[in-house]
């Protein structure tokens, strides 16, 4: 991240938003919304002051809730810029008109309460997708207490908790007291392979990252005990199976196959209730901390922004390529790629993979002095068309304007937004549109000419 | 208002004050309760293990008995009884294969159309949590009540918020002005159906639910469940925590502890049928 | 060892399909139904491993083990079941296809109680608790459990003495005559 931020071509824009997408590959005219950070960035020092002083105090987005943040803010430590946001919700100078101490507290003059949203419009030769995955949510497993166990936490928050930069300075400890955990049970597949509640794919990252966590908690704290319930383990990525064995072998992490059915929270440790379905036996154990490996899914903003950049979506929400196997980064819209999460669920090897190649995909065709295209395009017939545009409206890639020609309104077809699709063709009431390769005339030539030849067949034997 | 009533087998014999308490509310609420004439058992889970055309007819009997009296709403308090019932009612509406069977052996067909209440959605949809703290005379203060729904419960639209964690008892207790304490019991099964064929495991799980319901210091369990109640009331005896201190949680039914908030003499609510006397606890919290 | 034809490995799913509506097949194994079972803790098999005998074509474990028998309806299983499978009525199902096929149950007495439960329906109409009981520890050879109950529940007037007839019996027992037990009628297609 610090790395891209200082490349000379490579503009970071924080905090900000592409709210749309206009034109085609090579021509994207891109609207962004550059929202007022209330911190002048080329002041800041980054030095901190601020961060300590401000007396809002807000549960913290990045830390999961498990910590919190102040008003004045970096989301995560080594965030990049290293320059504090003002969260204007929750500010007490925005919210109730009186406070400005990070103002007073600022050496380098940096706070700006004036700063007003910005909105830009540039031109880009291509756009990649990489706006990743979100959480299930656990409030979904009532049976798992719905969210309301304090000592039942996400695999995430389990992360932050590890983090020595994190909300308990890296210790191990129930939220609820604040004693150490010792009994640590893991709980995968949660949201994951359950068709009834959650999503009925495999979430493929969690049983790895389980087997991470389960390590390190041996790892740092050597007397925690963990149990992975778990269906079955998918460890198909290169010298993954061996980790999830040294997590059992040398690490003596107890693995049992079976899906927790409930926890109980009588107000000291969790009951946790599952079975082990190798043993036949159904299992309960008593436990510190129960880490659910929540699925992952795709943004609940995923669609939106989909229909904004016209890329297409499964019945999920995540982002479909051209073809899984050989235009895995491609999106159907030209220019348009995708890389990451937001694809589906994949671990960072993977997405580093999508980003490489989606990165690539430009450079070659940024490289290059012409675009090649499919030759079945739609074209417009300029005499016969009315003008009436009910081809603009269908046009699912967006890659019909209207024109004027000789004072007359005409459709136009950008042919490189053009996919051949036909749905202008078959629209067009008065024969104007026609995809080349593809027109109406050859069309029903092709649909009669097994009756002609029928015809022809039977005089044939009639003569005979 | 008048609503429809089947009582089934238990609220006629070893639950007979649920019946009784029931009544009397609903007369304090002024609901009149139109009993279905001569209805007969419903067969309830054995029916279901043995055969399932009984395990229809059974129900669809009672529907016709129902809706020959004019009833268009009916109110079953007994989970396992509304069970079967709503079951076979649901079956006729979507399956016509049930449908046709059972007109054709009853010789009447059920159009659909008859709304099935529990308890609980008949406190909130009809009598509403508002409606009901109107008429709270004596509220439960103090009363710290562990809500029981028990296993069927949840399936009902009662249930629909969680069915893992529902909260309409206890929005309830709130309304009546009780306390009802956090704890983990509640929608799990309690045996009953076992507790002639298997007491070994049904006292397994009385020995759970009574062992939450203390540690969550719960003065008593309430229920709308006659086969919850008779379970946890009748067994209770000689079941000891694991300390060793025998249990004595009073297992009231909600019907019983409304009529209280309502002001009514505990003579009317049949307390005195209860096997873990519940009148010292009532009594040490001013509520008789 | 069980051996797996390919004719016969998906017969007892399909079976239970038919009666059942429920597609055991699509059971992933991982074992939620068997973790919160209310009585599983006491059994030998647990709810999973049920759905796992019927996959497998193991007719005769899935019909008569005692889990089967000893469920107690209280639909933890089917409410978590992540493919949403019906598991407490699977366990109906086998239960009836058990005593259809001429199998014996390994919980004879749980069987014998349900007997009794629906022979007090056919003859009063209603169940009559304390016949129930006192019946059923005959039949099982128990006369004397639960008797130390007996006095208070009656003293309470809880249990009634006599049993409550209804009305109209004739047409109980026209139910029980025409709506022939299933394990009568499973012979005969199209019935669910
Ligand atoms: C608990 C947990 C532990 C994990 N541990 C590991 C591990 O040990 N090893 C491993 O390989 N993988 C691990 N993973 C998986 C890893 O997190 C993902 O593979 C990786 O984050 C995917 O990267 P991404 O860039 O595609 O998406 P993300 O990391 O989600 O990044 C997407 C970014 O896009 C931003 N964004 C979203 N929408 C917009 C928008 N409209 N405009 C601008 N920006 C937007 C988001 O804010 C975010 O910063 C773990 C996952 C979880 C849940
Ligand atoms: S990766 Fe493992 S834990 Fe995650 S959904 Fe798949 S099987 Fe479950
Ligand atoms: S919960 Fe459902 S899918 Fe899981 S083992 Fe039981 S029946 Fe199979
Ligand atoms: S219905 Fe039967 S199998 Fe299912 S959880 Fe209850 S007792 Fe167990």
């Amino acid at each position: 991240m610090t790395e891209s931020s200082h490349h000379e071509n490579i503009e970071l824009l924080t905090y900000s938003e592409v709210i749309d997408v206009k034109g085609f590959v090579g021509n994207f005219d891109v609207t962004i919304r550059m929202r007022p950070r209330s911190v002048d960035m080329s002041r800041c020092t980054g030095c901190g002051d601020c961060l300590t002083k401000c007396p809002a105090k807000v549960p913290s987005e990045a830390d999961q809730g498990l910590g919190t943040r102040r008003a004045i803010y970096k989301p995560f430590s080594n965030a990049v810029p290293n320059v504090p946001v003002i969260d204007r919700d929750h500010c007490i100078y925005f919210t109730k008109g009186k406070c400005q101490i990070c103002q007073k507290v600022c050496k380098a003059g940096a706070i700006n309460y004036e700063q007003e949203e910005t909105i830009r419009t540039e031109k880009f030769g291509a756009i990649i997708v990489a706006t990743g995955f979100s959480l299930f949510d656990i409030s979904k497993y009532g049976e798992y207490g719905g969210g309301r166990y304090k000592d039942v936490i996400t695999g995430l928050q389990l992360e932050r908790m590890i983090d020595p930069n994190g909300p308990t300075g890296g210790r191990l400890v129930r939220p609820s007291d604040g004693k150490p955990a010792k009994s640590v049970v893991f709980v995968q597949c949660v949201g994951s392979r359950d068709e009834v509640k959650g999503m009925a794919y495999c979430s493929k990252v969690c049983c790895m990252y389980t087997a991470k966590q389960a390590i390190l908690l041996k790892d740092h704290f050597p007397e925690t005990q963990s149990y992975v319930f778990y269906i079955d383990i998918r460890a198909t990525g290169k010298n993954y199976e061996e980790f999830i064995l040294r997590a059992q072998r040398e690490y003596g992490v107890v693995y049992l196959r079976g899906r927790v059915s409930k926890i109980h929270d009588p107000g000291d440790k969790l009951e946790v209730y599952g079975a082990d379905t190798l043993a036949g036996e159904s299992v309960k154990i008593n436990a510190d901390l129960v880490v659910l490996a929540s699925a992952m899914v795709p943004n609940p903003d995923a669609r939106d922004l989909a229909r904004m950049l016209n890329i297409p979506y499964d019945s999920y929400g995540f982002y479909s390529e051209i073809h899984p196997k050989l235009q895995p980064v491609e999106s159907i819209t030209r220019g348009m790629f995708i890389a990451g999460a937001c694809t589906f669920p994949k671990d960072i090897p993977d997405s580093v993979m999508m980003g490489s190649a989606a990165a690539a995909k430009v450079c070659t065709l940024f490289a290059a002095d012409e675009l090649t295209v499919e030759p079945k395009l739609a074209e417009v017939a300029v005499d016969k068309c009315v003008g009436c545009f009910n081809c603009v409206d269908v046009c699912p890639y967006d890659a019909i304007q209207k024109d004027t020609v000789s004072g007359r309104n005409v459709a136009r077809v950008i042919q490189t937004l053009c996919q051949g699709c036909g749905n202008c063709a078959s629209t067009c009431r008065s024969g104007a549109l026609d995809v080349k390769g593809f027109t109406d005339k050859a069309i029903y030539a092709q649909i009669s000419a097994p009756f002609e030849a029928d015809e022809e067949e039977e005089n044939a034997y009639a003569g005979a | 208002m008048e609503i429809g009533y089947y009582p089934g087998c238990s609220l006629e014999s070893a639950s007979r004050e649920f019946d009784i308490s029931l009544r009397a509310i609903c007369g304090m609420m002024n609901i009149t309760l139109v009993e279905v004439p001569d209805w007969i058992c419903c067969g309830t889970s054995p029916t279901h293990a043995v055969s399932q055309e009984l395990s229809h007819l059974l129900p669809y009997k009672n529907i016709q008995k129902a809706e020959m009296h004019g009833i268009k709403e009916l109110l079953i308090p007994c989970p396992s009884c509304l069970y079967s019932i709503s079951h076979t009612e649901a079956a006729c509406v979507t399956d016509a294969n049930v449908r046709q069977r059972l007109s054709e052996v009853t010789g009447y067909t059920y159009e659909g159309g008859l709304k099935i209440y529990h308890l609980l959605d008949f406190l909130r949809d009809r009598v509403t949590l508002g409606g009901l703290k109107a008429m709270v005379k004596k509220p439960l203060e103090g009363l710290k009540i562990a809500s029981y729904y028990g296993c069927l419960t949840r399936f009902f639209p009662a249930a629909a918020d969680d069915m893992e964690q529902p909260s309409l008892l206890e929005q309830i207790i709130e309304a009546l002005g009780g306390q009802p304490v956090e704890w983990t019991c509640k929608v799990d099964c309690c045996g009953a159906s076992l507790s002639i064929t298997r007491p070994d495991i049904t006292k397994r799980l009385l020995g759970e639910i009574l062992q939450s319901a203390t540690r969550a210091s719960a003065d008593c369990i309430a229920v709308v469940c006659p086969l919850c109640q008779s379970n946890l009331d009748i067994r209770q005896k000689g079941l000891t925590s694991p300390s060793g201190a025998p249990y004595a949680i009073p297992v009231i039914y909600l019907t019983q502890l409304i009529g209280i908030a309502l002001g009514a003499r505990s003579g009317a609510l049949g307390m005195e049928k209860l096997m873990i006397d519940a009148m010292p606890l009532l009594r040490a919290k001013g509520l008789l | 060892m069980l051996e797996l034809d390919a004719e016969h490995v998906h017969n007892l799913s399909k079976r239970v399909k038919e009666l059942s509506g429920d597609d055991v097949t699509h059971c992933i194994q991982c074992g939620k139904c068997s973790g919160g079972c209310t009585v599983a803790p006491d059994m030998e098999e647990i709810p999973s491993r049920i759905m796992r005998f019927i996959q497998l074509n193991m007719k005769e474990r899935a019909l008569t083990s005692s889990m089967v028998w000893t469920c107690s309806s209280c639909l933890t299983c089917t409410a978590r079941c992540p493919e949403g499978i019906d598991i407490a009525k699977v366990m109906n199902v086998l239960r009836m296809m058990c005593l259809a096929e001429g199998y014996t149950p390994k919980e004879k007495h749980i069987h014998v109680f349900n007997r009794l439960f629906i022979d007090m329906i056919k003859k009063y109409g209603r169940v009559y608790e304390l016949g129930l009981m006192v019946q059923n520890n005959m039949m099982a050879m128990t006369p004397f459990r639960d008797i130390g109950l007996l006095p208070a529940i009656l003293k309470k007037r809880k249990i009634g003495l006599l049993p409550h007839k209804v009305k109209a019996l004739g047409e109980v027992k026209e139910l029980f005559k025409k709506g022939q037990t299933f394990y009568k009628r499973m012979k005969v297609e199209g019935w669910k």
